[in-house]
């Protein structure tokens, strides 16, 4: 008996020596969590942004329980900025208005952690227009479309908010469409139109427009009707053609999260980019190729002077660039004279 | 009845102890293995003007396992968090834990960029896997031992966070940059990398070294040098010389160097000033032309008994090199005795020691004379030792990347 005890004993060790242990199960995190419909309503910052999915009839997502949705919520305060009064909101076309909700919502769940650290992401949204995304590892901040997100990864049951600085735009069909919309840009119109670079303007892409309005061009002493006067033989063709960068395609706060190592290369031109120390604008420069020829030498100024663009105008959107408006002119046509 | 009790006294403890302590799972052996070391060699940033989108930090998968949409889930061979590598890469890991530099990578513009979530230079690393063993007198140990066979190899785009790749939303991991079948031969080692192929176009490449120094005969009394432009398509910046980066066709000549009298600047050796040692005409090449340089006596290495310096590792520091050391010059072949300015500074042999960080800035001129260690100096038994090392130089636009192999591991020191 005593013999059969040891070698049970043996046996025993053996057994319990040679097997592996688990890991202890780890108990599963809470996640109970209001719901979107709940966090929309009774939060008063996003009454306005809510009213409107109600007039719409979009506040039925609110209530999905599938995949659950991202919503990007301008607050009260970002329509406020954007000069978008609840009047103002009721008078737009149903149709434009329910457009105009379902591109601020993407289909699933995206906390900050699940967007690409890159720039310029492209999202799907529901209205079937492309939203982008900007993130990187030195600047951890989100931006939507060159906008700010103020508020990150408010969670929902069944989805998710980031709220923003300002409302989304819907893209345009096109940067032609929207320089012809803006109505500001009558010289430039007219150059491109001048100068052959107009109807590319349709299709190109990605495209950039600096965009400068007629004011800008007016402190120079140049109208719509001047310029559709030049001959295009007597100038260079950067005298437009430097307004459009391509191919690219940035919002300003790009720049910024993205800092610009080299000069942008055009034809005959090039575009020198510098962020000033404050950091609310970007400044750029129209240099010829060969600036440091000894031709160009010591000279500060070719074409125009260094013409600030602040981070807060993030630029219009279109399906195939953006446009950034510009207060100075970039390139005096005066000094694109062939001589 | 006395004894049963001394036995159960005996044979409790030791079933309580032997049963509640941790057994780990052995590691099966691989089979049949190749031996392959990863490497990010991408040192570009995201720059918003020149659409370059994508930061340096990857992850590396083979053959993955993915969704019903081809998305990669997780694999059993991941290099994750892989960063830009160091420019001096041993043949040992150099992260495994015991890094007194901290994490850090250099970016574009040479300044360290420190990180406080996790870096990996390269895959094994620190990993923990099977390594190889001694080759041919190599010490390997920063090659994982893999399967040999066909391999999918897959590198994914990821942010630069702590959340491991697995746990990664699916848009990030879908981020493919590389999707490709590698053949790893049997008792091979493989150095491989993903590289850019055109910086404009945002196009990456993978570069695989079947390496051959496991096959070659080395004399244990010299030192081998070999360069391999691993650049991809110039940026139109590059080709107008107003961004730093090597010429299309490298000329390279050498100098081997050593102090003769004490407060003296190191002069050539007879034989050695300014050799032309070779052009390289082409990229992407996988065999190496190694330059091959003398050990010299160990009484060279020794100013009375002491060692003699290396240049400093600290910034602007004047002083003498007074080790034995060689120094690389580079020229445009395409433009005999010209010397793009940003390619001159960024071109100089200081980019070789990763503590010349700052010697990518092109307006560091007392930085030139600094020469990558060539010899290797180790200590133990309170004696020096010194070693013949072969030595893999690849230049990526304005970087050279130093990989040193370290010859007689297996030998006793003398």
């Amino acid at each position: 008996m005593r013999e059969y005890n040891k070698y049970l004993l043996c046996a025993l060790v053996c057994v319990m020596a040679g097997c592996i242990k688990k890991e202890a199960m780890q108990t599963a995190p809470d996640s109970t969590a209001a719901s979107l419909r709940s966090l929309m309503k009774s939060n008063f910052s996003f009454s306005m942004f809510y009213e409107v999915m109600m007039q719409t009839g979009t506040d039925s997502l609110l209530d999905n329980n599938a995949a659950g949705y991202t919503l990007m919520v301008p607050d009260n305060g970002a329509f406020a900025r954007s000069g978008i009064s609840r009047d103002s909101l009721r008078k737009i076309p149903a149709a434009d208005l329910r457009r105009m909700v379902l591109y601020h919502i993407l289909p699933g769940k995206t906390g900050s952690a699940a967007i690409p650290q890159a720039i310029g992401f492209s999202w799907n949204t529901l209205s079937n227009d492309r939203l982008f995304t900007s993130t990187t590892s030195a600047d951890t901040n989100l931006y939507v479309n060159g906008i700010t997100v103020i508020r990150k990864n408010i969670q929902a049951a069944n989805g998710i908010i980031h709220a923003l600085n300002n409302p989304l735009t819907v893209p345009a069909a096109s940067v032609q469409d929207l320089l012809v919309q803006q109505g500001t840009y009558r010289c430039l119109i007219a150059g491109l139109k001048k100068f052959g670079l107009w109807d590319g303007l349709k299709t190109k892409k990605p495209v950039v427009i600096i965009a400068p309005t007629d004011e800008a061009f007016a402190l120079h002493n140049w109208n719509a009707d001047a310029v559709e006067q030049m001959d295009p033989a007597a100038f260079r063709k950067l005298v437009f053609g430097a307004y459009i960068i391509s191919p690219a395609f940035f919002f300003l706060q790009d720049l910024k999260m993205a800092p610009v190592a080299g000069p942008f290369l055009q034809e005959e031109s090039l575009y020198l980019v510098r962020n000033v120390v404050s950091v609310t604008e970007a400044e750029f420069k129209v240099v010829p190729t060969n600036y440091r020829d000894p031709e160009y030498s010591m000279r500060d100024i070719f074409f125009g002077k260094w013409f600030p663009v602040p981070f807060s105008r993030p630029g219009a959107l279109a399906v195939n660039g953006i446009v950034h408006q510009v207060d100075q002119l970039p390139v005096i046509p005066d000094s694109t004279r062939i001589k | 009845m006395r004894h049963r009790i001394t036995w159960l006294t005996a044979i409790l403890p030791l079933v309580l102890l032997l049963g509640s302590c941790y057994k780990y799972a052995e590691r099966d052996p691989v089979e049949t293995p190749a031996y392959l070391r990863v490497f990010n060699s991408v040192a570009v940033m995201p720059d918003a003007l020149q659409g370059t989108a994508v930061a340096s930090f990857f992850t590396f998968l083979m053959d993955p396992e993915t969704d019903a949409a081809g998305i990669p889930l997780k694999a059993a061979v991941m290099g994750d968090f892989l960063t830009t590598r160091q420019l001096y890469s041993a043949s040992v890991p150099l992260n495994s834990g015991n890094s007194s530099e901290g994490q850090y990578v250099i970016d574009k513009f040479g300044r360290r960029i420190y990180s406080t979530t996790p870096l990996n230079y390269e895959y094994p690393g620190n990993a923990k896997v099977l390594t190889a063993a001694v080759i041919n007198g190599f010490d390997l140990s920063a090659w994982a031992q893999i399967t040999s066979g066909k391999h999918r190899i897959v590198f994914v785009s990821r942010p630069k966070n702590s959340i491991a790749f697995p746990e990664l939303s699916k848009e990030i991991r879908s981020q493919v940059l590389i999707d490709t079948v590698v053949d790893f031969s049997q008792g091979e080692v493989y150095t491989m990398q993903i590289l850019c192929r055109d910086l404009e176009k945002n196009q990456y490449g993978l570069y695989v070294r079947n390496e051959q120094f496991t096959h070659q005969q080395f004399d244990d009394k010299k030192i081998y040098v070999g360069f391999l432009n691993l650049s991809g398509a110039p940026t139109r910046q590059m080709q107008m010389g107003m961004e730093a980066a090597f010429p299309q066709k490298i000329r390279i000549s050498y100098s081997y160097k050593q102090q003769e009298l004490q407060g003296t600047l190191p002069v050539p050796m007879a034989g050695y000033n300014n050799n032309y040692y070779t052009t390289l005409t082409e990229k992407m090449n996988t065999g190496i032309s190694y330059l091959t340089l003398p050990l010299l006596p160990r009484a060279s290495f020794f100013e009375k008994d002491t060692l003699r310096s290396y240049s400093r590792v600290d910034l602007r520091y004047t002083g003498l090199v007074t080790l034995p050391h060689a120094e690389f010059y580079f020229e445009d072949a395409d433009r005999p005795g010209f010397k793009m300015p940003p390619v001159q500074y960024s071109a100089d042999p200081s980019v070789y020691n990763i503590y010349r960080y700052s010697s990518f800035l092109t307006d560091r001129q007392t930085e030139i004379n600094v020469a990558p260690v060539l010899n290797l100096i180790t200590s133990s038994g309170n004696k020096y030792h010194i070693s013949a090392t072969v030595n893999i130089m690849e230049i990526i636009y304005d970087r050279i990347y130093m990989m040193q192999v370290q010859r007689g591991f297996n030998e006793i020191p003398h």
